[in-house]
This record gives structure tokens, sequence and C-alpha cells, in this order.
């Protein structure tokens, strides 16, 4: 099924393939998220719930520092739960071997 | 009886047999192909003249089934069946075997049959004939891994058929008649004296066997387990049709069933953990469905007509987002020979276009502006905010975040950036990256049609096609910049610490 070969590319060097490019394509989003915003400042959100103040959705700031603060605890915890469940990738495929043997 | 042989379900079933019987002299293949794509085609052009309500209804036993009934929660799903059987076949022709196309259209006229069916002695009858053939899905893959995944995952299947006959056993016992359409249409009507539980077994055996479809919470390994073990074109097919005929028979039988929030909510968060952690890239998007999934139960236990708008549409771009997803990792499962994240990477330049298209199809689910989940998606989140769910609605927008890292960022990201890995193997097969087009424009066209309504007038034939009327403006101001602010600035915090 698989059509590939495992040479080390030659040649060809690609944008990406230079760490100072990735660098960039990271300060890059940094700027994007500053003017987003910095959009917050520009116009006024129509609020639905009081929660949290009325800050939920009606304040500034409240989707990017839920967004930022959300994802990182998701890693935190993904990496928690790494922990206790991981496996290696054979761990089924060898406990059927040694069943069968 | 010729109409009853041309409905879509049969239509499809009995053609895809015939194919199948077909000697290869009479048949060759080029004509078979063309037939396979011709066959979905054609029903679907037949459907569309059809008219609203009853048809084909014939007594069986001294009940009277009804084989179609059209209204506008069936329709659209007809609508995305016919074009996922469509893709599918395209997708599947890299390979010079047809068993997997005709079994995929065998399956799509089952769940065609599902989501037409007029009563639930109809709708058991397809249930179970989905559960059989999307089985053969699983095991076309001819490994021993496929073999035990589709045999337990057959066996899941068939506890959701004998939790479904139970239930329409035991309220026809209650009723004193055949359950009809009224009942079918409404099983949470039937709830409200006691809610779920012992006291309203009929309707909570149903609810449950809809909900192991569905992927309810503890119910839902199958799904982890069997699609990723399939072929590449198997779990396209697989991915378009049991869950989401579980979602429309959630959204006929219980609109409104409260529990159905919370288990939803549930659905959205919990798997995006699991997704964060887990190395096999299908079994990601696998993870990645359970996900989605949720985002539409929640929509049908809120079931306002906005919250089942969304329920529905989203289930429409679920198939198409979630399809393009399945076959750009198919495509690199086909050429690479695996789908580790931690062994791939670097191959956009082998396979720009499929890259190009997979992240075509990573924005769509994460619902960026201008791609579909942000025209569908942001239906069942506003219906949330409507009715005042305020913790739904973090949670909601939590495993908004989360979609976006799992899905919108480590597909993409370690199948074909990351480290450069040195695979080198040539593009997709032509029959991939067509399908995979078409799946990619009308993820676009989805979230483009209310762009063009709003600045244009232009009408927008997808939210035509939603159950009830659209009275929802997608492209404010405080929707594009907030749901931008949410994936923007969840994609530094994603970092690892």
């Amino acid at each position: 099924m698989a059509h590939h070969d495992h040479r080390t590319p030659r040649g060809k060097r690609y944008w990406l393939d230079s760490k100072r490019n990735v660098a960039k394509v990271f300060y890059a989003l940094i700027a994007i998220d500053v003017l987003w915003l910095a959009a917050d400042f520009f116009y006024k959100k129509k609020a639905e719930f009081e929660g949290l103040g009325g800050w939920a959705d009606g304040g500034i700031g409240f989707y990017p520092v839920y967004g930022f603060v959300g994802a990182f605890l998701l890693v935190l915890a993904a990496k928690q739960m790494r922990r206790v469940l991981m496996r290696p990738e054979d761990y089924y495929d060898r406990e059927e071997r040694s069943g069968s043997s | 009886m010729l109409e009853f042989l041309l409905s879509p379900p049969l239509l499809l079933m009995l053609g895809s047999v015939a194919l199948a019987a077909a000697p290869r002299s009479v048949l060759p293949r080029s004509v078979l192909r063309a037939l396979l794509l011709a066959l979905p085609a054609w029903s679907l052009w037949r459907f569309w003249g059809l008219d609203l309500g009853n048809h084909l209804q014939f007594d069986l036993f001294g009940q009277t089934l009804t084989l179609m009934r059209i209204d506008g929660l069936s329709r659209i799903f007809v609508v995305i069946f016919h074009l996922a059987a469509l893709i599918g076949s395209i997708y599947s022709f890299y390979v010079k075997d047809n068993f997997q196309p005709l079994v995929g259209l065998f399956y799509a006229g089952s769940a065609l049959g599902v989501v037409l069916a007029g009563d639930l002695w109809t709708l058991f009858l397809f249930w179970e004939v989905a559960a059989v053939s999307s089985a053969l899905l699983v095991w076309v893959r001819r490994d021993g891994r496929a073999l035990a995944a589709g045999l337990r995952y057959l066996g899941m299947q068939m506890v959701s058929g004998v939790l479904l006959l139970a239930g329409i056993v035991l309220l026809r016992h209650e009723l004193g008649a055949a359950p009809g359409w009224a009942e079918f249409r409404n099983l949470t009507g039937l709830l409200e004296d006691g809610g779920l539980g012992f006291s309203n077994l009929a309707p909570t055996l149903i609810l449950l066997a809809f909900g192991l479809k569905a992927a309810f919470p503890l119910l839902h390994s199958w799904l982890i387990d069997a699609y990723p073990e399939s072929t590449p074109a198997g779990a396209v097919f697989l991915s378009a049709f049991t869950t989401k005929f579980a979602i429309y028979a959630l959204a006929r039988a219980f609109p409104g069933q409260s529990e159905l929030i919370w288990i939803g909510g549930l659905m959205t968060a919990f798997p995006i953990f699991f997704a964060v952690i887990e190395n096999d890239l299908r079994r990601v998007l696998a993870y990645s469905m359970t996900n989605q999934l949720g985002f539409m139960v929640v929509g049908i236990g809120i079931g306002t007509e906005l919250a089942i708008n969304g329920a529905v549409a989203h289930a429409f771009a679920d198939i198409l987002f979630k399809g393009l997803l399945f076959m750009a990792m198919g495509a690199v499962l086909y050429r690479v020979g695996h789908v580790n994240g931690s062994d791939l990477g670097g191959l956009y330049k082998s396979m720009p276009i499929t890259t190009g298209l997979c992240i075509v199809g990573a924005a769509s689910i994460s619902a960026f502006p201008l791609f579909s989940a942000f025209a569908t998606k942001s239906l069942i989140m506003s219906a949330a905010a409507h009715e005042h769910y305020f913790w739904l609605w973090l949670v909601l927008l939590f495993a908004s975040a989360g979609v976006f890292h799992h899905a919108g960022i480590k597909i993409p990201f370690f199948a074909f950036f990351h480290h450069d890995s040195g695979i080198r193997c040539k593009e997709a097969p032509r029959s991939m990256l067509v399908a995979m087009v078409l799946a990619a424009a009308a993820s676009m066209a989805i979230g483009l049609f209310p762009l063009a309504e709003a600045a244009f007038g232009l009408p927008n034939p997808f939210y035509e096609l939603l159950p009830y009327p659209v009275d929802y403006e997608v492209y404010t101001a405080t929707h594009v910049i907030t749901q931008s602010q949410l994936l923007f600035f969840s994609a530094p915090g994603l970092r690892h610490p």
C-alpha cells in the first residue's frame, strides 16, 4: 500500500526548513493576536449573560483570556493524563501475541 | 412496485447488489464506476421531485409501514447522505477493487432508509441493515486488527438494535397499538410525567439505542475502536452515516429532552483531552467526531427551532469536513503506510495539494470565519446563550478551543509540517484529490453563503434546506471578532509549558 522512501531530502530547501522562518510565523501569530485584542476597543458587544459580572461575553478581553487559559490548561491536564494512560504503540498487540502463544 | 424499487433506500441498496452481481464481461470496470456515481445522482434527482408527506405505505402483519416520510428534517439528511455517497465513491476509486464503494453505496441506502422511515418498525429494519453493512466496511481492511475491531463494532451495533427493538415492543404493549408517527416524532412527549428511567422504560430504551449510535459518553468506545481500523475509503463512508442518522433519530424523537443538554456538553469536552494525547491521527479524528456530535446533541437537547436548526446544520457540515479530514489522513495512510503523528512530518513537500485541502477541513471544523462550522456551530452556541445556559456555554466555548487544538492544528501540523521526517512520497491519487476538492468546496460554500446573503442579498440555499426558517445573522462584527479571538489566542496557549 505504501509508496514512499525515507531518503534524507537533498537539494531543495523549503521556506519552513529555516528555524528563523518558523519563528517568524510565531511572531506573526502574536502580532495578529494583538490586533484582534485591539479590535475589542472599537466596537460594543451585545451581552447575553450576567455571568462573571457581565464580562463573560460583553467585556473587553474575555474571549482572548478564555481561549488562551483554556488551551493552556487543556494541554497541562492532558500531559498529566498521558502519565497515567500512555501505553506503548504495540501494547494490545503484545497482549494478543502472549495470549495466543 | 417500481416506485418502491426506485425509492432512494432501495435504489441504492438493490442497485449496489445488482452491480456487484453483474459479471465483469458484461460490466467493465469503467462502466461500473460510472454507474456507481450515476445511481446516487439519479436517486437524489428523483427524490428532489417528490412532495413532502408520506410515500410508499404498505401493510405488513396488520401494521401500516411507511417506507418514506419526507419533511424538512428528513429532507436535509437525504440530501447530504446522497452527497456523501457520491464523494465517498469517487474517493474509493484509488483501488481497483470495487467492493468498498459497492458496500459503501449499500450502507448509504440503509442510512437513507433510517432517515426516511415513517414509523419505528421501518426505522428498526434499516437500523439493523446499516449495522451489518457498516461492519463490512471495518472488515474490508482484511487484517487481524480490523477483523477483531469489526466484531466488537458489530456487537455494539447489535446491542443498539436490541435496545431499539425492546423499546418498540414495550411501547406497543403500553399503547395497546402499534406506535405511529405521532409517537415516533415526539417520544419526549411520553416522558413528561416521569422523565427518563424505569418508570418510562420504552422511550428510555429507545433513547439509549439512539445514544449508543450517537456515541454518548461510555457508549462511545466502538467509534474510537473501529473507525480508525478501516481502510482509507471505508473510514470515509463510516464517518458519514451511522452517527448522523442517530443524530437525526434523536432530533426526530427527543427534541428538547433536557438530559441531552448535559450529555452533549460532556461529549464536547471529554474527548478533547484524549485527542490531545492520541498519536494515531485517524483515532484523533474519531475523538473529534465524538466532540462534534456533542454539539449536535446539545442542540437537540435545547430543542428550540434555532438549536434544532443548528444541530442539523452542523451534522450536514460535519459529514463534509470530517469526511475531508478522514480523506486527507486516508491519503497519508495510503501513501506512507501509517498515520502515527510522531513518525510523520514534512509531508507538505510531497503532498502539497492534500496539505491545502486538509487545512480547509481543519479551518472548517475549527469554525474559522468563511468556513462551514462558523455558520453551523454558531447556531447551537447562540441557542445556548439565548436560553441562558451560562455554564453550558462556557463548556462549549472551551470545547471549541479544544477542537482547534486537536483537529485544527494537531492534524495538519503533525502530518504535514512539524519536523521533516524525511519521508518522500507521491501526491494522493487523482480520485482522492477530486473527492477532497468537492468536500472542501462544499465546506467553504456553507461558510460563504451567509456572507453572500448579507453582502449581496443572494439566497442561502443551505439555510433554506434546514427544517425551520432561519432568522440568524452569522457575519456580525461581534461574532467574527470574538470567534477569531478565541481561536487565535488559544494557539499560543497550546505551546507546551
